[in-house]
């Protein structure tokens, strides 16, 4: 027997029911670990379950060659222990610091949690590479374990926040992009009381099909009907509706239009009974590529600004709010201008239409649409979906705004991409009542349940914004901040940067450090809200036979909303002299009126002699590659890049008189395969428009 | 000896793994505590656009009692009012306090130097809590709603401040009736008067009260143009619950 050995002999310790032999192997001095915190370079204390120890001394070699291996094996797993726990507490340091690093492109919305999350995670990985330091310069064991479970955890939690941070980026980045794919879904759309009857697309070889000008399912159906061999003319209108009166007229064998066409078009009285007797031939879904704009280079935190948002629903704009906000009063007025308003289209050479079919061609025919008939210049664009307004809403934890009456509304399901009906939250004493997504966008959209109709459901448009501002406003909740920029990257789209939002937030929550009720400090905003009134109005359509509805703004409306915003950007008007202040608690205050209901204006009822066949119109030249049949373009994935478009309508030469009497429009360099239907248009614009 | 040699070898191997994993965590410990000190300069130095936001200085617990607080960045003025409101709420003398939550309230309330922008309406804290947002809107509509141009125009030092405020004696004047937190536009009656308790609506109450009439004078060194600012006014205190609050001024 060796010495060692021997010194093995002296320091075996029994127990009562297990053999345990402490081992040493460097020298004897040292300590006794316990069987917990091993020294695995110092002394072994090796237990053998269920042998005694006289069993032990009977036979001492054989334990010893075993307590050997078991020693050798007990060193391997602790390396091997070591090297794991340490890999993963170095994953948990590079993807916590990762999170923190993806996570500061947030941190002007506000800096102090920020800085809070900051120091935690240094704090939280100091305390782990502490911990798991000293389990290895101690090797000990039961330390190692801990460490290496605490550094799976982290590791864990770290991957799932690199996961989320690195998909809200992504959604933020999609939200500001300019440039941007889109699904359009479109449908062939074909009417029973036509003398000729489509049962099949390929009925539609040799027929007439007619589209809206300018609009993604334009393009979608064309390439759709190109994919499937069929040789149709093709004929443009205006507008979706007057697309649909083509179709009713026979002068089309079927129109291509949004497979949710009739919820755009059923303002019109006179067309809506048609609905019954017309159906979907055929319906398709394409990617559209679409860029909008860069917004204006401006410092929202110093600086007055106007953005246009637009709620968009099958390529029309259902909403359409002209906002602006001044950084300095935090005053915001959101003027709603309702989207049957008619009035000139720039990108129709300002041939009269419903403001929303704008919309259809570009956003920014749209903008210069509204800017057109406002004189207000417009800074930024915001756009939405229903289903940026479910998950917006649902983000912020639902929406408490008043309803009085029970109505079933119609939202959207985001899981099957379809309409469907749901009751909608009600109070009948005018309080509020908590709506979640679905319900909300359902409310937004109603107006057939309210007396006031559209200007119902604009003022609900504007009392839902205000209080997701007012819900933003009071989170304290990181997650909910960034649960909001998933939502918004999702399905709004915007040409503000990220930093200009993320600034003026983190700037309006300054202010509202200062706001004297911390309960609501949405309450630093004050919103003067509006709508551009108008009257209901129709127009004959000679070659439909029939009145088409359209809403005539007051041109006294356009001047209060413009002065309203003029005013609210102004940083160079005199101020009028202070006076002083009069105020009751025995009155409520009413906010004066930023638009009248109605002005003393001759109104029409018929603008019969206005209305002048919307289609065929206008020749473009150069993009005749879009509007014709035989230049249609060969494109088989279906991509149609609406820039392009935009490029086309600002090539269009249009010589528009807007006082004469003619509005003559004319398209040079079209082509010679083209069905060009180049016709002046002869329309008296001074009497077709009430608003000037 | 072999094997011992051997065992040794074994040994300091296993010593040199631990102590390289213990290099490798320790150097990422650092290189994870220089990265996160960084991303706190960073956050510190994080561009929130060159708009600014009057800092709110700290005052200390004197200008503090058990119904008001001081409001934001309070002037010389608004510092000496305060503390003879703090003593008439010492005293628990309501027409005393009505009169200094009136100083209280002009010397805050018509002194714009003090203020960050039109959200920014001093004095809320002594209006009837019931109409402080009606108040407020009424403000910012009426009052203070070219505060942002003069803000502009001359800068906030050479807004006006208000230099002293004056009160008659506080009258008590029997109950009045006001509307209450639920009253809204829509139910507003705004030819309504002061009704007996008896006929009081739902977005009524009725409450104790007093008049203070106040006069105040500004400080000349401004660039505002205060020929026609109030100068005076009636007062309307009511005793809200035993907090003291300014239902009119007229």
């Amino acid at each position: 027997m060796n010495e060692r050995e021997d010194k093995f002999r002296k320091n075996v310790s029994p127990s009562e029911d297990d053999e345990t032999v402490k081992i040493s192997f460097r020298n004897s001095r040292q300590k006794e670990s316990s069987s917990n915190d091993e020294d695995l370079t110092s002394s072994r204390t090796i237990v053998f379950p269920g042998r005694n120890h006289e069993n032990y001394e009977d036979d001492t070699s054989e334990p010893i060659v075993k307590k050997k291996k078991h020693h050798k094996i007990q060193v391997r797993k602790m390396l091997t222990r070591s090297r794991w726990m340490t890999a993963l507490a170095v994953l948990a340091n590079v993807l916590l610091v990762y999170d923190a690093l993806l996570l500061t492109k947030y941190s002007s919305l506000k800096q102090s949690m920020f800085v809070k999350i900051d120091l935690a995670v240094l704090a939280v990985l100091v305390v782990l590479d502490l911990f798991a330091m000293a389990s290895l310069f101690y090797k000990k064991k039961n330390w190692v374990i801990i460490a290496l479970v605490i550094s799976i955890i982290l590791s864990a939690g770290g991957s799932y926040a690199a996961y989320a941070l690195v998909r809200i980026n992504s959604s933020v980045n999609d939200l500001t992009s300019t440039t941007y794919t889109k699904s359009v879904s479109a449908a062939l759309v074909i009417y029973s009381g036509n003398s000729d009857p489509i049962s099949s697309v390929s009925d539609l070889d040799g027929k007439t099909v007619g589209f809206a000008r300018g609009t993604d399912t334009a393009e979608v159906g064309k390439s759709y009907l190109e994919k499937k061999k069929v040789s149709a003319e093709y004929k443009e209108y205006n507008s979706y509706t007057d697309l649909f009166s083509g179709l009713i007229n026979g002068d089309i064998a079927s129109a291509v239009m949004p497979v949710q066409y009739e919820s755009i078009i059923d303002n019109d009285s006179t067309l809506d009974s048609y609905f019954a007797d017309t159906s979907i031939l055929a319906s398709f879904d394409s990617n559209v590529t679409a860029t909008t704009q860069a917004g204006a280079d401006k410092d929202l935190t110093t600086e007055p600004f106007t953005v246009l948002i637009s709620g968009e629903n099958e390529g029309l704009a259902d909403t359409i709010i002209l906002v602006s906000v001044n950084p300095v009063s935090m005053n915001v007025t959101m003027t709603s201008i309702a989207r049957d308003s008619y009035v000139p289209i720039t990108c129709y050479g300002n041939v009269k239409s419903k403001i929303n079919s704008a919309h259809a061609v570009s956003e920014s025919c749209l903008v210069d649409t509204v800017e057109q008939l406002t004189g207000v210049n417009i800074d930024y664009t915001v756009e939405f979906t229903f289903a940026s307004v479910i998950e917006i809403v649902d983000a912020v934890g639902g929406v408490d705004v008043a309803n009085d009456r029970y109505f079933v509304g119609q939202s959207w399901d985001i899981a099957t991409d379809s309409l469907k009906n749901l009751d909608i939250p009600y109070d009948e004493s005018g309080g509020l009542v908590h709506m979640n997504g679905e319900e909300a966008l359902a409310f937004v959209r109603e107006r057939h349940a309210f007396d006031d109709g559209d200007f119902a459901r604009q003022r609900h448009q504007q009392a839902v914004i205000e209080d997701i501002i007012a819900k933003v406003m009071a989170t304290k909740d990181p997650n909910t901040y960034l649960n909001i920029l998933q939502a918004a990257g999702n399905n709004i789209k915007t040409n503000m940067s990220a930093d200009q939002v993320l600034n003026f937030v983190s700037y309006a929550m300054q202010k509202a450090t200062r706001y004297y009720n911390p309960s609501d400090l949405a309450g630093v905003f004050n919103f003067i809200t509006g709508r551009i009134t108008g009257y209901d109005s129709s127009i004959y359509s000679p070659e439909y036979g029939f009145n088409l509805y359209t809403y005539e703004l007051y041109n006294g409306a356009i001047e209060d909303a413009r002065k309203a915003i003029e005013r609210n950007i102004s940083t160079t008007d005199t101020p009028s002299a202070f006076t002083g202040a009069s105020w009751n608690a025995d009155t409520v205050y009413t906010a004066p009126k930023m638009i009248q209901d109605t002005y003393d204006e001759a109104v029409s009822s018929d603008n019969s002699s206005d209305y002048s066949d919307s289609s065929s119109d206008y020749s473009y030249s150069n993009d005749s590659q879009y509007y014709y049949q035989d230049d249609a373009p060969a494109n088989n994935d279906t991509q149609t890049d609406t820039t392009t478009q935009d490029v086309h309508q600002d090539d269009t030469q249009i010589n528009n008189d807007q006082s004469g009497s003619d509005s003559t429009v004319t398209g040079g360099g079209t082509d010679s395969n083209s069905t060009d239907t180049n016709t002046d248009q002869n329309t008296d614009t001074s009497d077709q428009e009430p608003v000037q | 000896m072999e094997k011992a040699g051997l065992r040794r070898q074994r040994k300091e191997k296993f010593r040199r793994q631990m102590r390289s994993l213990l290099i490798i965590l320790l150097v990422f410990t650092i290189i994870s505590a220089i990265a996160l000190l960084w991303n706190l300069y960073r956050i510190r130095n994080s561009q929130t656009g060159s708009g600014n936001t009057l800092q709110t200085s700290g005052v200390s617990s004197e200008y503090s009692n058990k119904y008001y607080s001081i409001g934001n960045n309070p002037t010389d003025i608004d510092k000496t009012y305060f503390k003879e409101l703090n003593k008439a709420v010492e005293a628990d003398d309501k027409a005393l306090i009505s009169e200094d939550i009136v100083k209280c309230f002009v010397s805050e309330y018509y002194t714009w130097t003090n203020k960050d922008g039109t959200y920014d309406i001093g004095g809320m804290q002594y209006i009837y809590t019931d109409r402080q947002s009606d108040f407020e809107k009424y403000t910012r509509d009426e009052v203070f709603a070219d505060m942002d141009l003069y803000l502009d125009k001359y800068g906030r030092d050479r807004l006006m401040q208000v230099k002293e405020v004056t009160t008659e004696n506080a009258v008590n004047a029997g109950q009045v009736t006001v509307k209450n937190a639920l009253a809204t536009a829509s139910t507003a009656d705004p030819n309504a008067t002061e009704v007996p308790d008896s006929t009081a609506s739902a977005d009524e109450a009725t409450y104790d009260a007093y008049t203070v009439q106040a006069s105040w004078t500004y400080d000349e060194d401004t660039d505002m143009d205060l020929s026609q600012a109030q100068k005076n006014a009636v007062f309307t205190v009511i005793d809200h619950d035993g907090r003291m609050e300014i239902a009119a001024i007229q």
